[in-house]
C-alpha cells in the first residue's frame, strides 16, 4: 500500500522529463515579459498568479502591444478554456476530496500537470493517496516554472536579446508533443490528435485564438464518433446468425 | 503597476476556469450509488447480452425490484411468475382459444 508520502514523490519523479522542456520555456517567458515591458517582479509574479505558460506568453504579448487589460483577461480566458476539459476528466478522481484539496489541485492543474496525472489515475494499482501524487507532480512544475521564470528574467538582465535569439521557442513546440505522443494508444485518441493537429493549422489565421478551440472541439468530434464506432462494430456481429 | 489588475484578474479568471467542473457536482452524478448498481445489475442479468457483467446481483429478494413490484404489480423480472391463464401484467389480454390471427399461424 502506497504511502501519501511515496505518491508524492512519485509523482514529482514522473514529471521530471517534461521538467527538461518546461525549463526553456520559463526562461523564454521571463525575457519576453521583461521585454514586453513588464517590470521584473510583475513579471515574475505572473508565473505564479496566472501559471499557465501559453497564456502568459499572450499575455506578454498583448501587453507589448498596449492592449487594454480587459482584451488580456478575455484573452486568458479563451487560451486557458481547455483547462475546463481537463478539470472535467479529473473531477471524479477528486470528488471525495475536501475543498482544501481540490482548490490546491486546481490552481495546479496545468497541460504539463495534468498529462501526469491522468495517467496515474487511470493506472489500475489501487491507492487511496493517488491526491498526493498529483500534489508532488504539481508542485515539481510549479517550483521549476517560478524557478525558470526568475533565470529567464536574470538572463535577459545579462544577455539581453542575444537570449532570444538562441531558439528556446522551439522546446514550447517539442513540450507539447512530448505531452501528446505517450497519450496515443487507441485509434480514438489518434483520430482526435490528427483532427485537432489538422483542425488547428487550417484554423490558426483566426483572431481571439478561436483556432484553439475550433481545433479542440473537432479533436473531441473526431474522438467520439471513433470510440463509437468501436463500441458498436462488436453488437452488430453479436446479432449475426 | 498598470499591468497588475489584468495580471490579476487573467489569475483569477484561469483558477476559476481550472476549478469550475470539479466544484459542479458532475462527479457525484457520474458515480453510482449503491442501489444503481443493483439496477444496472439487475437489467444486465436480463439482458441478451452473454458476456460476464462482474456484479451479482445479492440472493434473495432484490430491494430495487421489491420496490418496483409493489409500484406497478408482476412486472418486475424477479417477481413470481403469474398463475397459468391469468395475463403476466394487467395490459395483457388473454387470447381466446379460437383466436386464429389474420394470415394464419407462423411456421
Amino acid at each position: 500500500m502506497s504511502s501519501p508520502r511515496s505518491e508524492f514523490f512519485a509523482g514529482a519523479r514522473a514529471e521530471i522529463p517534461i521538467l527538461l522542456g518546461v525549463i526553456p520555456f520559463g526562461i523564454i517567458f521571463g525575457a519576453l515579459a521583461v521585454e514586453a515591458g513588464l517590470p521584473a517582479l510583475i513579471a515574475f509574479s505572473t508565473s505564479s498568479l496566472i501559471f499557465a505558460g501559453s497564456a502568459q506568453f499572450i499575455a506578454a504579448q498583448l501587453f507589448r502591444e498596449a492592449a487594454p487589460g480587459l482584451i488580456v483577461v478575455l484573452t486568458v480566458f479563451v487560451v486557458n478554456l481547455r483547462h475546463m476539459l481537463y478539470s472535467a476528466s479529473i473531477a471524479p478522481h477528486v470528488a471525495h476530496l475536501s475543498q482544501r484539496w481540490k482548490w490546491l489541485l486546481a490552481y495546479l492543474l496545468t497541460d504539463e500537470a495534468y498529462a501526469v496525472i491522468i495517467v496515474r489515475y487511470h493506472d489500475e494499482r489501487d491507492s487511496t493517496h493517488k491526491h498526493w501524487y498529483a500534489l508532488g507532480a504539481g508542485l515539481a512544475l510549479w517550483g521549476t516554472w517560478q524557478a525558470s521564470t526568475a533565470l529567464g528574467i536574470l538572463l535577459r538582465a545579462q544577455a539581453g536579446d542575444r537570449l532570444l535569439g538562441l531558439g528556446l521557442d522551439f522546446a514550447i513546440a517539442v513540450t507539447f508533443i512530448a505531452l501528446v505522443v505517450p497519450g496515443l494508444k487507441d485509434r480514438a485518441v489518434v483520430a482526435a490528435a490528427l483532427s485537432s493537429g489538422l483542425a488547428a493549422l487550417a484554423a490558426a489565421s483566426l483572431p481571439y485564438n478561436l483556432g484553439l478551440m475550433i481545433a479542440a472541439v473537432a479533436g473531441i468530434s473526431a474522438g467520439v464518433v471513433v470510440e463509437r464506432i468501436g463500441v458498436e462494430r462488436p453488437r452488430v456481429e453479436r446479432t449475426r446468425p | 503597476m498598470i499591468f497588475l489588475p489584468a495580471i490579476i484578474g487573467a489569475g483569477l479568471v484561469t483558477f476559476a476556469i481550472r476549478l469550475s467542473v470539479e466544484l459542479s457536482g458532475v462527479s457525484q452524478r457520474r458515480h453510482f450509488t449503491p442501489a444503481n448498481r443493483f439496477v444496472l445489475a439487475d437489467v444486465r442479468s436480463n439482458s441478451v447480452l452473454d458476456e460476464p457483467v462482474g456484479v451479482s446481483t445479492p440472493p434473495g429478494p432484490n430491494p430495487p425490484c421489491a420496490a418496483t413490484l409493489a409500484a406497478v404489480g408482476p412486472a418486475c423480472p424477479h417477481s413470481p411468475p403469474p398463475p397459468i391463464g391469468r395475463p403476466a401484467t394487467p395490459d395483457f389480454q388473454v387470447a381466446p382459444a379460437n383466436f386464429r390471427p389474420p394470415g394464419g399461424l407462423h411456421p
